[in-house]
């Protein structure tokens, strides 16, 4: 039997990274093909040459046996491909039928046929069982819903091929029953369907096969029936050997930071130590609340209940500078727009956080600021001919330190780094991780976000995983490998509040 | 050496850039200078000169208070409505001479105080509503305006006290034909100030930082909020002292005074260097901005250009200047760039004018 689609031998590559290695797939109509696989795995670029947004570098699209030679987002939509998006792309002041019809609606002369247009959605609509009234404006249905109209308006085209990415992610189980439902009247229809989701319990409710990848490359494709869960997280997982970490053992003191049962708009109940001496991984799958969790206790996002101390002290809400003034310091994941003014020099980028330290009184002392910026960059072997150099001619690693320097001159203890080596080169990555190391060496508390498993399981002392917005485990350094991160990672813990 | 040559002719043109707004002004006075010995007449007598800079003072001001909302990112366009609203509610006890009125330095801080206060609710209005600056002060434009007209309907406030009148028009000393005045000096002693609090103070780091990257501002833990506030609370208090100098030299207060001013002001920024994206740009720009412009205007006049083509002069003046600012600060900053990595031992550090 010819597949639906296939991907023949597909490669792309991105400066710097080969997003996809030679991948090849097939979608059979009437079937739904699960892809798995950790964040820049590859599934999404993937997904995105189905689409026509990216073009391969290497390889072939096949639909129905015929080489897709020319691709678009518009042309592969015409060809009945149909992509459902976590992120709606409905709008809410327009009816059902207008939603399900905008950029193809049925037309009489001029005019639009908003009878014709109501009778198809209605058909439509009940075909895959789903009862809404065509004029309803689509701002007054629930997100499930909504979800459905997608559906319909991806049937409205004649699409033989549905891509749902992470379709789950905003929906109850009941909405989840509602749409595994749909997707099984589609099966019926014949559509192919490809199905990404971190939740892994799902794809064995919904799957037919299941591709696993990992670094750009497919490992492996298995009827899911053949399937079992600890081959799918092995898969995933996968064993990498890399050998840039090299953590010392340290000895653990006093908590200097704690974070007590914090609850903010992505997460609830979140509860985090950090002691002396101390790296402590923050693990868990991109939008599991990581980052958010450490934003709101910084002051920087707001949180809707729980409790922050440093060293012992209860910090205020919504400060970022009570807690920076107390010894706590956050090196933000994107440099460029969170950690630095790149139009300004190193020099005033190293001591913006520290003005009141070295200048007691407000008048700015340059001479002892000049000195002091040039020892740390001395300290941190930041490469650079001088600290006047502008901020925005720094390479990423180099950055990373000029970020880090800014609270070093602080004299922070505790520092959040946010994903510290994202787009770093491996030379300045393995500095940066010295530079941890040294710091806690020195008595400060370190708590580590990071998507890298290799990177939370080499320098974490302790690790903790979230999951959906909670707190999923806490692992100690001798507990932590891939599977148990990963086990934790994709579990749905359950609301302990 | 020949490897120094493109490394010098570079310096040269990086030199060009820290002081654009120098250029365009040497630009202008040549061609004024020229366009008027065609008719047979000297523009740039000493005379003329002062009262260029004269008139560049009252710009200077309201530049300054305007670079100050700019360099936060933001912008004030209430300060002509407010030049009017302060003086006018406070305008009555700066009248006459008689022995019977307060010291004149008691309204002057009245107005400038109300000034500061009208400052503060745009400051709130920027931080905690969160409204964007151009539309909160264009909110309080309008109220302003509306609040002087109540105060004082269609009358005009007239016959100041001549102390006060003093410092609008007030000579200090003559070198030669050049005046000296009074508004000159209070310039001066301004933009040193404003210069100091700007390059050598925390506050005025945190401005510029704030400016540059509000994001990472507050991931630095600077309190944005309270900065912000502070410099509207400043730039508004500096619009109301400009309209104290303002009625000063026309010698009357009026409910319409200054409607362009915060337009002017943005000119007179912007051609000075100050980036409109803020945290970028020397407040002494303002200065050669506020002369460029005066220049013009008094050059115009010098050849009797109609005043409607003046108005279309100055929006293609506008134009090309932050066209040219824009393009010379990234050149600029390459430039910097090259030749730090070229030349270590430098360390001096230099915006551009």
């Amino acid at each position: 039997m010819t597949p639906l689609l296939r991907f023949q031998r597909i490669t792309k590559i991105f400066p710097g990274v080969k997003a996809l290695d030679d991948v090849s797939l097939d979608l059979r109509a009437g079937e739904v093909h699960v892809i798995v696989g950790e964040n820049g795995a590859g599934k999404s670029t993937l997904m995105k040459i189905l689409s026509g947004v990216y073009a391969p570098d290497g390889g072939e699209l096949i639909l129905k046996g015929e080489i897709i030679r020319r691709n678009s987002p518009r042309i592969s939509e015409q060809m009945g491909i149909a992509m459902i998006y976590q992120e709606l792309t409905l709008i809410p002041e327009l009816s059902v039928a207008d939603n399900i019809f905008l950029g193809h609606e049925i037309r009489k002369g001029f005019l639009v046929n908003r009878a014709a247009m109501e009778e198809r959605t209605e058909s439509l609509l009940a075909s895959i069982g789903v009862q809404v009234p065509p004029r309803t404006l689509l701002k007054n249905l629930s997100i499930a819903n909504q979800q459905m109209i997608e559906i319909t308006k991806a049937l409205s085209k004649n699409a033989r091929i549905i891509v749902f990415d992470e379709p789950t992610s905003s929906l109850t189980s009941a909405e989840i029953a509602e749409l595994f439902r749909i997707i099984a009247a589609l099966r019926e229809k014949g559509v192919g369907m490809f199905y990404i989701s971190h939740r892994l319990e799902e794809i064995f409710e919904i799957g037919d096969r299941v591709t696993i990848m990992r670094d750009g490359k497919r490992i492996n494709t298995s009827a899911i029936a053949e399937t079992g869960m600890d081959q799918v997280v092995e898969g995933i997982a996968g064993r990498r050997i890399e050998n840039v970490y090299n953590r010392s053992s340290t000895e653990k003191g006093d908590i200097l930071l704690d974070v007590r049962d914090l609850s903010g708009a992505a997460f609830k109940n979140v509860s985090l130590r950090v002691r002396s001496g101390e790296i402590v991984g923050l693990a868990g799958l991109v939008g599991s609340g990581r980052s958010e969790v450490a934003r709101a206790a910084f002051g920087i996002d707001p949180c809707t209940g729980g409790e922050v101390f440093a060293r012992g002290e209860k910090m205020p809400r919504n400060n970022p500078q009570a807690l920076s003034r107390k010894g706590i310091a956050f090196l933000p994941e994107d440099r460029k727009r969170e950690g630095l003014a790149l139009s300004l020099p190193i020099r005033e980028n190293a001591v913006i956080s520290a003005l009141h330290r070295l200048n007691p009184g407000g008048i700015i002392r340059r001479r002892k600021e000049r000195s002091v910026v040039r020892d740390y960059v001395d300290k941190l072997e930041i490469s650079t001919p001088t600290v006047e150099k502008l901020a925005n001619f720094l390479s990423g690693g180099t950055q990373q330190k000029v970020v880090l320097a800014k609270w070093l001159i602080t004299k922070a203890h505790t520092f959040i780094f946010d994903e510290p080596t994202r787009g770093i080169d491996i030379g300045s990555k393995s500095s940066i991780y010295s530079l941890m190391d040294e710091l806690t060496r020195q008595g400060a508390g370190i708590l580590m976000i990071s998507s890298e498993l290799p990177e939370v399981l080499g320098m974490s002392d302790r690790v903790y995983v979230m999951a959906q917005g909670r707190l999923a485990g806490e692992l100690s350094r001798e507990e932590a490998d891939h599977y148990a991160v990963i086990q934790l990672a994709f579990s749905r813990p359950e609301a302990t509040a | 050496m020949p490897a120094q040559t493109p490394d010098f002719s570079k310096r040269l043109v990086k030199t060009a850039t820290d002081f654009s707004s120098l250029l365009i002004l040497a630009v202008v006075f040549i061609f004024f200078e020229t366009a008027n010995a065609i008719n047979g007449d000297h523009y740039l007598t000493l005379s003329n000169l002062s009262v260029i800079l004269n008139q560049a003072c009252f710009l200077t001001i309201i530049g300054i208070a305007q670079a100050l909302a700019i360099l936060t990112g933001g912008l004030n366009l209430s300060i002509g409505s407010v030049m009017a609203f302060t003086t006018v509610m406070w305008g009555r006890m700066l009248v006459g001479n008689s022995p019977d009125n307060v010291h004149f330095l008691f309204p002057m801080m009245l107005v400038v105080g109300t000034g500061m206060l009208i400052g503060l609710v745009n400051g709130l209005l920027i931080t905690k509503l969160k409204m964007p600056p151009f539309i909160a002060t264009f909110a309080t434009m309008f109220a302003c305006r509306g609040m002087a007209w109540l105060a004082l309907g269609k009358k005009v406030i007239y016959n100041l006290n001549s102390d006060f009148r003093y410092l609008g028009t007030g000579v200090v000393d003559r070198l030669g034909a050049f005046t000296v005045t009074v508004p000159m000096i209070t310039v001066l002693i301004l933009l040193l100030g404003v210069s100091f609090l700007l390059t050598r103070t925390s506050f005025g780091r945190r401005i510029y930082f704030t400016g540059a990257n509000p994001v990472a501002a507050r991931f630095s833990g600077i309190p944005t909020d309270r900065i912000i506030i502070w410099v509207y609370v400043l730039s508004t208090g500096l619009a109301a002292f400009a309209g104290l100098l303002y009625g000063a030299r026309l010698n009357s207060f009026e409910p319409g005074m200054a409607t362009h001013a915060p337009f002017e002001a943005i000119t007179v920024a912007l051609i000075g260097g100050i980036a409109i994206t803020g945290g970028f740009g020397n407040i002494w720009g303002v200065l050669c901005g506020s002369i460029i412009v005066s220049t013009i205007y008094n050059g115009m006049n010098s050849l009797s250009v109609a005043s409607e083509l003046q108005t279309l002069v100055m929006g293609a003046l506008i134009i090309f200047a932050v066209a040219f600012n824009q393009f010379l600060i990234k050149e600029n900053m390459e430039l910097r760039n090259e030749l730090d990595d070229t030349a270590p031992q430098r360390d001096t550090f230099s915006r551009t004018i």
